[in-house]
Formats: C-alpha cells, structure tokens, sequence
C-alpha cells in the first residue's frame, strides 16, 4: 500500500524548496523518490467496489415511477423543444437541456409527449433513456469523489469515505434519478474539482502534457457547469481563487524569472478563460442554430431576434409595412427583455394613484397587446380616406379588448414614484385630453412614415411632455407579476423607445420587408438580458413551499417529488438525516481545528516533521474543500430569487469530501499521540461503526428515493414509520 | 517655503515610532517623548522616505536623503491651501513631556490651521440658523418627536433615542413648549418656535466633524497638510453643510463616528505602555463613542463591526507576541470585551432607560408595542387595566394579540369580519367559503371574542367565574358576528400545509363544526395554572385535528417594494446621480437640495481607484521583493487600508442588502471615509510614487487647482446648500449638471 512509503518521501524534501514555496499543500508529493504508486491494487478493489455500488444503488428502479416527477415537466418540456426545434425560453443556460434533448433523440424518444404537469402517465413515451442519461452523470459524483479525495490525502480511507457519504446519501441518489439538470450540473462540478486537484499535484512539472491535459480538463468542466446553470459560476470562481493563490505562489518564488511567470499567466488565461468561453459561446450558437422555428419563447425576445425564427409572424415578415390611422398594432418595448404593451380589464388598487384601468408590459403574446392607432381628435369611421401616421402627429391609442385610451397623469406611478401613473381611461374610445401622445421617430426626418419593426418610436405625452417608459420592475400581485408601464419625465432614457411589432390593417397590402437580422453576439446578450430579467423575477408562487439557506445544511425540510396522499407513489429529495449531521457535525470540528492550529502557528508552537507535513497536506486539502462549500453556499443568503432545498447540493459535495479529509486527520492526530496497536483497533473499529450507520441508515431511509405507498409517517403501517425525526419533514 | 516649519509638523509622528527600535517598549515612554520633541527629527527621521532604486530594498533606509527631503519639502510649500499655515505647531498634547515639566505649569499650543478650520465650519453651518423658517425635509419627525419629549409623551420611532434626545436638550434651552404640529414640510414655524434652539446643536456637532477629521487624520500618521486638505474637503463638502443645518441626526452620528475612530487610533499609540491611565480612557472613550452612534441609528452598528474587526486583528497580532503570556493576553482581551462590549450595552440601555423616563406618557404609537408595555405608560393601557379582571373565565369578552414578532413585526389581534374567503383560491385550491379570520394590526370592536364553555349554551360569567386552565377546552366567539373559531381539514389560504381558520357559517351542509380549541399556557408552569390576561401567553390548539393555530398576515402591501420620489439607490450614491429635494421657496426658485460638492465626491471615487491601485501594484512588487515604501510607511498604508477602506465598504456595501427606500444622506458616512482617504492617496501618491522632484512639483500644482476647484464648486452650489438666493430659471438650470439631479423649478 501506498500510504506507508510516501510519509516517508516527503519529509525529506521539506527542508528542500525555497521559502514561500514550502507553505503549499501536496507538492513535491511526485517526485521521484516519495512518489506513491499510482494506485495500489487495493485501492483499485476499492474504486471497483465504489463504481459498482454505485451504479447498483442509482440504476435500481429507475423507471419508477413510471409518470412525471417535479421539473421533470419543465426540463423534459424543454428536452422536447429541442428534438422539436421550436424556440423557447429558460431561465438556465442551454447545455443541460440540450443533452437531455439528445439523450432522448438517441433513445428514440420523439418529442411529442407534452409533459403537462408532475404526475402524468408516461405510457408509451420512452422516458427511461433520458433519465439514464442523467442517472449516468449524475453517478459519476461518487468515484469522482473517490479520486479527487484519494488525490489530495493519498489515503484510502478517507477517499473511501467520501464516496461513501455520496453514496449512501439518499438526497444525492434521489436528486440523480430524474430528468433535471442537477445530475449534469453535479457531474461536472465534480469534474472540474478532479481535474483541478489533479493539475494541483502536478504543479512540480509545469508545461508538461499531463500539465495541460489536466488544466484544460478544469477549464472544460467549469465552462459545461456553467452552461447548466448559473450556478456554475461558483465553481468557476472555486478555479478561480485556486488560481489565483497558486499564481501568488509562483510570484514569491524569487527563482522564478518573470518570464515563465508570464507563461504560467498566460497558460491558465488561455486554458482557464479563453477554452470555457469558447465553450460557453459555442453551447449557445448550438442553442441557436438547433432551435429555429417559432415556440413559446418568442414574446421574450425583441422583434428583431423573431425575425429570425420560422414560422414567427416576421420571419419574412408578411405585413403592411407603413403604419395608417385606423392600424391594429402591438408595440414593443424596444430594448432586450422588453415587453408588449398591454391592458387588462383589471383596475390599479386603492392608494396607488388613481383607480383606473392598468396598462402593462407583458412578455407572452396574447390579444390583449393589441392597440388601434388613432387621430388624436376624433374616433375613426369607414368612410376615412387612408392616411399613414408620421412623425410629430398627435395620436391616440386605444386598446382594442377594453376600448380605453392610453393615458397619463401627474399620479406617480405604482413602483417607480419619481415618473407618472400610466392607465386605460375613457370609454369606448372616448376619453379626455390626457390621452394624447405625439409620436417622434427615432432619425426619422420630418413628416417620415413610421416602419413596422424597423421604426424606434418615442410616444412623448402632449399635455405633460414625458414619455412612454418601461423596464424591468415587476409590479407585484395585484398586477399579475407583469412588467410596470409609467410615463418618464426624462424623455431621453434609452427604455423609452418602442418599435411596431404586429401590424394588421385591412386596407393596405401585405408587403414582404427585410427586416434587419441582429448578429450571433447580438443575439447571444440579447438572450442573457432575458435570462437575466428572467431569474431576479422568479418569485414563489403563491402556497408554494419555499425554503431559507439556513434550512439546508440542517436537512430542516425536503423537497416532494411525487406524491402528497397516501395512495400516491411518494417520492421526497431529502438528505439521509445521519450523514447530513454527521457532515454538520464535523464541518463544526473543521472550524474549532482551522481556529486552533492557527492560534498555534501564531503562538509559534511545532509540530514533529513527520506530523507537520502530513497537517500541512490534510489541512491544505480541508481549506480548499471549506471554500468550495462556502462558495457554493453562503452567496444563496444574498440571492433575491426563490431558492429550493435543491440548490444545496454543490456544497453537499464539498462538504462531504471535507468531512472525509477531516475524519483522515484526526487519524493522523490518533496515530501520532497513541501506540501503533491502539491506533489500528480505533481505525478498524472506526471504519466498522462508520460502515454499518451509513448503511444501517441508508436501509431505514432508502424508501424515500426508491418511492413508497402508504400513509404518512405517524401512521404505524407507513414504511416510514418512527422515521419522521423531524416535524417538518413531510414524510 | 522655509524647512523648519517642515521638521515641526513632522517630528512626532515620524520620529518616535523609529525610536523604537533601539528602546525596549517599556521603558521607551516617557523619556524618549521628550528626547523627540527636543531634538527634533533625529538620524532617524528619514526612515519614512521613499527609496529610489528598487534593488537597495530594506537595507537602504539612509539612501538618498538630501534628494527626498528637498524635494518633499518643495512638495509641501506649493501644495498649501491657506498661506497662513506657516507658523503653526503641532497640537498633541501628549508630547508635552510630563515628566520634566515642572508642577503647576500650563502650557499651551495653539493649532492655527486647525482652529481656523473650526471656526470657518460653525461660520458656515451656523449662518443664518433659522432661515428658513420653516419646517425642512425630515425636521417634521424630528420637531415632532422633539415636541413629544417635551410633553412627555411616548412614542415609537425606527432610531434609538440619543439623537432626539439631544435635540430635544436644545428645544429645552430654547424653551420650546411643544405646541407644534409638524405636519407638513413647507409649514411656517411659528413665533413659539425657537428655531435656532432647535437647529444648535446638529449644527454644532456637524462644525466638530472638521477638527476630528483633521485630528484623525493626523493620529493615522498623516502630516499636517493632509489633515488640513482632509479637513478642508469635509468643510466645503455641501452635503454635510445641509445635513447639519437642519433638525436632523446624522451630523450627530458622522461625528460619533469618528470620534470612535480617533479614540480608537488614541488608544493604538499606547499600544507600547498597555494598562496605563490614558490607555484605559482612550479604550473608554472608544467604547463609549461607539454606543453613542449606536444609540443615535442603528447604521452604528457597521461601526461597530469596523471596530470589532480591527480589534480582532490586533489581538490576532498580540497572540502572536510571544513576549506575551496568556495571563497577559487575557487581560488584554478582557479589557477590551470589558470596554467595548459590556460598557456600550451598558450606554445604549441607560440612553433607553432616559427615554423611557422621559417618555412615559400614553401617546399615539402605543400599539406598536405590546400590551404588558402598554400597561406601564401612564394614562394608555394601564388605565384600563386598573380596573379590568386579571384571569380569563368563560364568558369573559376578550382580544388576542399575536405575540411573535414582538419586536420586529407589526403587531396584530386576531380579527374577523363579515366577509368570507372565495370558493377558490387563485392555485386552484378549494377554500370552505366561510368568514374570514384574520390578524388586524389595529384595535377595533371586530377584535372581541367571547370565551365560551362547549358544554353550555350560554355566554354569560357565572358566580362565581369559572376560571379558564391549562389544556381547558373552549369556544371562542366572535363578538359581533356571533360565529365560532373553526378549523378544519382544508388547506390555509397561503400556505397550503396549515389548516384554514374560519368563523364558522352553520351552512346545513357536510362539513361538521370543528370549533373546539384547547387552551395551552406556553409559560403555564412559573405562572401559575389560570389564564391570565396581558401576562400569559397561550396557544390554542385545535382539538379534531391537533393543528395549532397558525397566524398569517393576510396583506399583501409587503411585498410592494415603495419608492419615494427622491429615493434613490446604493448603486447611484459614489457618483451622486440624484438628490433629495429638501425645501423649495413657496414662491420663487430659491431651494434647499439636498446634494453633494461634486467635485468632492467625484474625486473620491478615483482615491478608492487609485488606493487599490496602489495597493495592488505594490503588494506584487513586494512579492517579487521590491520594497517601494519603507516598513512603516507601509504598515501605514496597510492600517489606512483596513480602517477607512474597511469603513468606507462597511457603510456602503450593506445598503446594497438593505429593502427600505434609501436616499443619498444614508451615503454620508461612507463620504467621510471616502474623503479622508482621498486626502491620504494624495499624501501617498506625493510621497511614494512620485520619485522626480519635478513630478512632485507638478503634482503639487494640480493639488492646488484642485482645491481651487473644490471651493469654487461649493460656493457654486451655495445657493442650493443655504437656499438663500432666488435663482432665476436659467441659473437653475445651468446648476444641473447631470441629467438626473431633480433640481426644481417653478412655473410661475
């Protein structure tokens, strides 16, 4: 085995290298005479045992249940959209979905089950191929965890513990079995932390292939996480730091000349930034391209991005081009995630300006978007001689469903208080001067027509002078989460301009117009002002169980996958309770033992060589596992949007390979203060207790991610009877 | 510029840090302040100056001294701001050596630039106090609460109590009698009103903050033309002008905070004669200045971890003296918790204490509080109380208020009224269509219940009353509505997972009244067994299905996130895009908005920039071993660093998480630590990164045109600061430099 030979090999290098190079972590491990094997037999026995564990607990009823689980109705809708090629909107990043789509075309899924709501049959739909694909990665964590635990302690136990603590966690497999993204993300997450401590143990031969191979390994798996979700960025900022701290390293070797520091400078911009960005941007144009046709998202997108989509209205746009009196159009706010404008039979409430009829912006196309354009001073009649509106007219617009007029007065507005109240007055056309608008085009010359899509309006209020103005507040309950609309005093702002997106008028001839086809870049930040506007709008629905950061590494509540009553298959994401403390537990010890070594180094205290060294690579290892959870972790007490018990899971991952690194160290602590006989019967007595809970709990618990029949918990005949440790567990 | 002006200001703070070296801390005190102050800069004064050449590094202290000081002291002579700066002497009264100095001597220094300084900042802060007369922006909460402890009246407000207290000190001198409304901004002040009275002391305190921007700044190991520039900026800086001229505390807690800071930086210097007399005074008057801006607005506490966080690094680098033994290390730590812990609690309670000593009489915001608080104001709830029952029998009439969130939330009663929940809700959910039940956070009639005992029909008290117990099992009744408190197996309408609570309707229909509920005293066991009202509390446990009663504000107004029409956010603060519009002339243009110099705070962004710069260019030279700053200056830059950079990002960055509206003033804390490190970044950037003397020459120029300008940007903007002057529409206009300050004007 490897572990006796290499606390030998290093110490005798400690004395060796430079100052400033001495103080980091697992260096000098792979020189010659203290290298270990790479991985005994044994430890080969072991990852084999891990690898096929694994595969056995995560494939074993998978196609169970044989219906819709949780957001598997989203993602296995967006997987559809994929194999469909209609255009949609999320949220996430494309990658995710883009795989699940191409597992599922592989597997002969064909795109056409609707994936209404959880809990729907599948039949015949050939779900399992896709839930393998994600059942796959997401598998990956556990020997994942091995190797990368295994790289950084070079001991079997604690690798060995922390695939375990992977493994058995009933969290971990539940949230792996379905079509979600989480698997994918997981995966590589844990991709890039391998690759990252790989590249870390190589450090001592630089610009060696193994070097490179390994950094851009890192580089790939931060840029995939990335284009999963937006969680990702945690990771890359976990490379990042690491980065940057091993870069400070090379600066302080005063060996180093300047010049192979700019190189190492350079490898890691060139594999650690330019590869994920490469990467990130080519999932996007994969995105693009795959999804041309009209879908459910493009009410989200600017006119110009439609233009681009089959089947949508102005792709070779077929509509009058110049706008007339009497025209029944729909207005676009023109600036990314702009919404149409829009009006509901619905009133502002009381207290908030006057009691009039709300006017909106709202991202879905529906009738109520539509406007009649109007002659600012009287109401249009058949016999109208055909006349095109131009710059500088005065104008009104009525909305078609509820007949008002957009109008404006010196109320301020429900959210934005410093611009006016806008609101539908008047009835059947009729209103008061209030509701007068003079249109100015954007360049346009005096007198000039105004362009379906092509034009930028400004709709600047006669009797006030401001302007029409949207953006990316939501108003909240009372109007339907949908954007505010207000009338701004400062007529320059650049949310001011709106374009003609529909145009229907019966009286003139359709014409074919190009309309002007934004550039892939155009298109790619146009999507993330979309997703952008999209995620800080995500609120909680109403009765809808929301959780708190805090709630999370407690296993305070689960998340329900299927199931509420007691005839239904219930599925519930919730941590095995003994492994989720246990982490908790020593995440604590982790702390007390980073504030007491510190208080010895700076009280100056000296650990025996041997001892010393192996510290310095455990405790190395455990800081950089404690920053990943923290990363992963503490910036969700700091997020706006609506977070799930779910969202926990990255940190899991690091919580529970600092967990073995810790429980490896306070091995080594033992084995120096006690008698070698003494420490070989704690170890084994450990490491039978340590097995038997984890496996012993994982039994009690396994029928939450397997599924189970019955009543709830305080009903003796439920097979989580006793079980329910906690009263807010919904089990 | 003569050079013996140079080797004054600079001689104590350079030259006894360098001492140190060659003296053993303990003894190193007394004799060796003197030894300074009589010889002036020793050999070692130039230990500060800039290297030239990177590769002489640490050893080369003495290098190139004629150069550095020649051109340091050129430097200094053309960067002056007032000409009167020459024959000044350092003012630190501690370097007046106690030891020789003979018994019953008094010997003063006069500090001309900072005394001018001082006096130039009461002249503008305290010109024309009163005008205008008429109530400012937020004077009406403040007048209004002044006028409440003049009556003696309770009240509540989000601010703990120093601040109005003091100000209610000045309404005391003027001999205010409260009879003032306050309702609106823009309302007359009547004759009655001593204005001056009123509007005294924040503007006294925010004259103060211009000596202790100076003294602190000079106490971080500054020279004294920085201080002067610091000083300088923070008495033309037209934001802390108005904000200290009104009825309003935040010049008292800039003021206090900065006290804090130089106590702090006090206490520091002692660091080599611990447990002395003066140590511990400075260590108390850290802690006590530090419960003063807590007790005067929360934003203190930000303070408070500015504080907190430097103690802790400096007790992290005394674990790490191993000169020190732990007996010494704990008493250490223990002086600090015992001063800055224990005795700002101990403040912050005695200044509550005051106020309720003060304030205790029944007044309009009683409700806020709960009923046992209630009780203890004179003539509110304990007028009541006198003559109500203690123990709660059946029949009794009673009102249930809501007892989490005490201190946080709003308070509420447990309420229905006549109207029903709809036969669905918006997620589809069905609902049993009975009277509503909810929680009212005001007192009306539709908050009475009636206990009643299941087993009887009637509502009336017996004789004698049958007391209600612990796990008793009641009905409660709705007093006008006659109806029962029901609960039943249908979803809640928020949160799905908690039952729905109804007044139930006798609809004929399936569903069975479930409408008994079990009393459970949650402190039944030290209150004895009976119900009793005010003191206990109880939860109601309903008996069909065990479910607790779940209270839920059913008011969706939380949500709705208000602005005001001059709010603005944290991101729009560093540039100052937007005012406050704090008093406009009933008549003409002539205006108080609230804003800052611009060129003040412009400026200040590029120190932040340029400090990280800085700090980032050196530390990796550092790394590679070249050593631009000797060691102490650069644990000078690094102090600075933590201590102003660390204050300017603890009072600015937590606004970012704050949702209440904002507005420009709650920046102005994080201004003035933005400005003394402005003022630093220019003593630095002379000092360290200039290496040619001509380049200091020149910069010193710019340094000039740039306070030029500062001053003339603020009597630029003097109109809009003191709303003296009736500007026409153009001049109005022409004041607006940016688009988006909201600058008024009228139409005639």
């Amino acid at each position: 085995m490897g572990r006796g030979k290499q606390q030998n090999g290093p110490t005798k290098e400690t004395a060796a290298p430079p100052n400033g190079r001495a103080q980091t972590g697992t260096k000098g491990r792979h020189q010659d005479g203290g290298k270990p094997e790479q991985l005994g037999l044994q430890t080969w026995g072991v990852f084999a045992a891990v690898v096929a564990l694994t595969l056995g607990t995560r494939f074993y009823k998978l196609e169970e249940p044989d219906h819709i689980c949780w957001d598997e109705t989203h993602f296995g809708k967006m997987g559809s959209y994929y194999i469909n090629r209609t255009f949609f909107f999320d949220v996430h990043p494309p990658l995710g979905k883009m795989l699940i789509g191409l597992a599922g075309h592989l597997t002969g899924y064909d795109g056409t089950f609707p994936f209404d709501k959880p809990g729907d049959k599948y039949g015949e739909t050939k779900y399992i191929g896709m839930r393998s694909f994600c059942v796959c990665l997401g598998s990956t964590v556990v020997p994942l965890a091995f190797l990368t635990v295994w790289e950084l302690t070079w001991s079997v136990p604690a690798a060995a513990l922390a695939a375990a603590l992977l493994l058995f966690d009933t969290g971990c497999l539940t949230l792996s079995q379905y079509i979600l993204l989480d698997p994918i993300m997981l995966c590589f997450i844990m991709g890039a932390v391998f690759c990252q401590s790989k590249f870390d143990s190589l450090r001592n031969r630089p610009f060696s292939t193994c070097w490179w191979v390994w950094m851009c390994g890192a580089g790939c798996f931060i840029a995939l996480a990335f284009s999963v979700k937006f969680v990702g960025l945690f990771i890359i900022l976990w490379v990042g730091l690491k980065t940057v701290s091993d870069l400070w390293d090379l600066l302080g070797d005063l060996t180093l000349p300047l010049m192979v520091i700019f190189k190492h400078f350079l490898a890691r911009a060139l594999c650690l930034i330019v590869l994920p960005a490469a990467i990130y941007i080519t999932c996007f144009a994969v995105h693009f391209h795959t999804l041309y046709k009209s879908g459910s998202g493009d009410g989200f997108m600017s006119s110009a991005f439609q233009s681009t989509l089959e089947g949508n209205k102005l792709y070779q746009a077929n509509m009058p081009e110049d706008i007339a009196y009497g025209s029944t159009i729909t207005l676009k706010n023109f600036r990314p995630a702009g919404g149409l404008l829009h009006s509901h039979w619905h009133l502002y409430p009381e207290g908030l300006g006057a009691q009039q009829q709300q006017i909106t912006a709202y991202t879905h196309k529906d009738d109520n978007n539509l406007w009649i354009i109007k002659r600012y001073d009287r109401n249009p009649i058949p016999e109208d001689p055909l006349q095109f509106v131009q710059n500088g007219d005065l104008v009104r617009l009525e909305h078609v469903a509820t007949q008002r007029n957009l109008h404006t007065h010196q109320e301020p507005a429900p959210i934005t208080k410093r611009h006016f109240q806008v609101t539908g007055y008047g009835q059947n056309g009729t209103g008061d001067i209030n509701d007068i608008w003079k249109v100015e085009v954007v360049g346009g010359a005096e007198k000039s027509r105004i362009k379906t899509v092509r034009s930028k309006v400004r709709f600047i209020h006669y009797m006030t002078g401001c302007a029409l103005h949207s953006h990316s507040k939501t108003l909240p309950k009372w109007g339907w989460e949908q954007l505010e609309v207000t009338c701004n005093p400062f007529t320059r702002d650049k949310n001011n301009l709106w374009n003609v997106e529909d145009h229907i008028n019966n009286q003139l001839p359709n014409g074919t117009f190009a309309v002007y086809q934004p550039s892939f870049l155009g298109k790619l930040l146009e999507s993330h002002a979309v997703m952008v506007q999209g995620n800080s709008g995500l609120k909680a629905k109403e009765g809808e169980v929301t959780s708190q950061p805090w709630q999370w590494p407690l296993n305070y509540r689960g998340q329900r996958f299927s199931g509420v009553n007691a005839t239904d298959y219930k599925i519930y994401l919730l941590g095995n309770p003994v492994i989720w403390w246990g982490n908790l537990a020593l995440l604590a010890g982790t702390m007390l033992v980073f504030l007491v070594e510190a208080i010895r180094t700076q009280r100056g205290f000296v650990d025996p060589p041997h001892l010393a060294e192996r510290k310095l690579v455990t405790l190395s290892a455990a800081r950089w596992m404690a920053t990943g959870w923290a990363l992963h972790y503490l910036p969700f007490y700091f997020m706006g949007r609506v977070l799930y018990f779910h969202h926990y899971f990255p940190a899991m991952l690091f919580q529970s390979m600092l967990s073995a690194i810790m429980y490896d160290y306070f091995l080594q602590v033992v084995k120096h203060k006690v008698q070698p006989g003494v420490y070989r019967r704690i170890h084994q007595w450990g490491t039978a207790f340590i097995s038997i809970i984890l496996l012993h709990s994982f039994y009690l618990f396994h029928p939450l991610s397997y599924g189970m029949f019955g009543p709830l918990a305080d009903n003796q005949t439920s097979p989580m009877y006793g079980l329910k440790w906690m009263e807010s567990w919904e089990i | 510029m003569p050079s013996h002006h140079h080797k004054k200001n600079k001689d104590p703070h350079r030259t006894r840090p360098s001492h140190r070296h060659h003296v053993t801390p303990k003894q190193q005190d007394p004799v060796e302040r003197t030894k300074a102050v009589s010889e002036g800069p020793g050999p070692d004064d130039d230990s500060n100056m800039s290297v030239e050449g990177e590769e002489t590094s640490s050893i080369s202290g003495n290098g190139s001294e004629v150069g550095s000081v020649g051109s340091r002291d050129q430097g200094d002579g053309a960067s002056a701001i007032e000409p009167s700066l020459e024959r000044r002497q350092p003012t630190d009264v501690k370097w007046v050596g106690p030891v020789r100095a003979p018994l019953l001597s008094i010997k003063t220094e006069l500090n001309i630039p900072l005394l001018l300084l001082t006096v130039v900042a009461m002249a503008t802060r305290m010109w024309r106090l009163e005008y205008p007369n008429s109530v400012v922006f937020d004077e009406m909460h403040f007048g209004r609460f002044a006028s409440m402890y003049i009556r003696k009246t309770f009240f509540f407000d989000v601010h703990p109590p120093l601040g109005k207290l003091i100000i209610a000190f000045g309404a005391y001198l003027g001999d205010f009698n409260g009879n003032f409304t306050w309702e609106r901004i823009g309302a007359d002040y009547p004759s009655a009103v001593p204005v001056w009275y009123l509007r005294l002391f924040p503007a006294l305190f925010g004259s103060l903050l211009v000596p202790l921007t100076y003294q602190t700044t000079v106490e971080l190991g500054y020279n004294h033309w920085t201080a002067a520039l610091a000083g300088g900026m923070v008495l033309f800086e037209n934001s802390l002008v108005t904000q200290s001229r009104f009825l309003l505390i935040d010049s008292f807690l800039l003021f206090f905070i900065l006290a804090t800071l130089l106590c702090l930086l006090k206490f520091w210097r002692l660091k080599h004669s611990p447990f002395s007399l003066s140590w511990w005074a400075w260590l108390a008057g850290t802690g006590a200045m530090l419960a003063c801006a807590c007790s005067v607005k929360y934003v203190g506490v930000f303070t408070v971890l500015l504080v907190g966080g430097m103690i802790f690094h400096e007790l992290w680098n005394l674990i790490g003296d191993k000169r020190l033994s732990v007996h010494d290390l704990t008493s250490h730590f223990l002086a600090r918790a015992g001063l800055l812990a224990v005795l700002p609690v101990v403040l912050y309670l005695l200044l509550f204490h005051l106020h309720m000593e003060l304030a205790n009489r029944s007044g309009p915001h009683d409700e806020m509080m709960t009923s046992a608080f209630q009780a203890t104001l004179e003539g509110g709830l304990s007028r009541i109380t006198k003559s109500q029952p203690v123990s709660i029998a059946y029949g009794s009439q009673i009102t249930l208020r809501h007892t989490h969130g005490m201190f946080l939330g709003r308070p509420c009663w447990l309420h229905s009224h006549l109207a029903t929940y709809p036969v669905r809700y918006h997620d589809n959910r069905g609902s049993s269509a009975q009277q509503q039940v909810t929680c009212y956070s005001f007192k009306d009639i539709n908050n009475w219940w009636i206990v009643k005992d299941p087993g009887r029909t009637t509502v009336y008290v017996d004789d004698p009353p049958k007391l209600i117990h612990h796990g008793d099992i009641i009905q409660l009744v709705h007093g006008t509505s006659s109806r029962a408190l029901n609960s039943h197996n249908v979803a809640a309408p928020l949160s799905p997972y908690s039952q729905e609570v109804t007044c139930y309707i006798d609809y004929n229909i399936s569903l069975p009244a479930q409408n008994l509920w079990r009393v459970e005293l949650v402190d039944g066991a030290d209150e004895g067994d009976t119900w009793k009202s005010i003191q206990s509390h109880i939860r109601l446990v309903h008996v069909n299905t065990s479910a607790a009663l779940k209270w839920k504000m059913l008011s969706t107004n939380k949500e709705l996130q208000q602005e005001h029409k001059y709010s603005s956010s944290p991101g729009e603060w560093p540039l100052m895009e937007r005012g406050v519009a704090y008093w406009l002339h009933p008549r003409t243009n002539a205006q108080i908005h609230f804003m800052g110099n611009p060129v003040v705070w412009w400026s200040g962004v590029v120190g932040i920039l340029g400090y990280l710069a800085l700090l980032g260019v050196l530390l990796v030279r550092r790394r590679r071993a070249c050593f631009d700053m000797d060691d102490e200056s650069w644990q000078r830059y690094i102090l600075t660093g933590e201590l102003v950079l660390g204050g300017w990002v603890l009072h600015y960055v937590p606004f970012f998480l704050m949702e209440r509206t904002l507005f420009l003033h709650h920046y102005l804390p994080a201004l003035v630590f933005k400005i003394l490190l402005l003022a630093v970044m220019v003593e630095n950037i002379h000092t360290h990164v200039l290496r040619w003397p001509v380049h200091r020459n020149v910069f010193s120029a710019l340094c000039a045109v740039w306070v030029t300008c500062i001053y003339l940007s603020y009597r630029k903007f003097a109109p809009l600061t003191y709303g003296n002057s009736d500007l026409s529409a153009d001049e109005v206009t022409d004041l607006k430099w940016l688009d988006s300050w909201d600058l008024l004007i009228q139409v005639l």
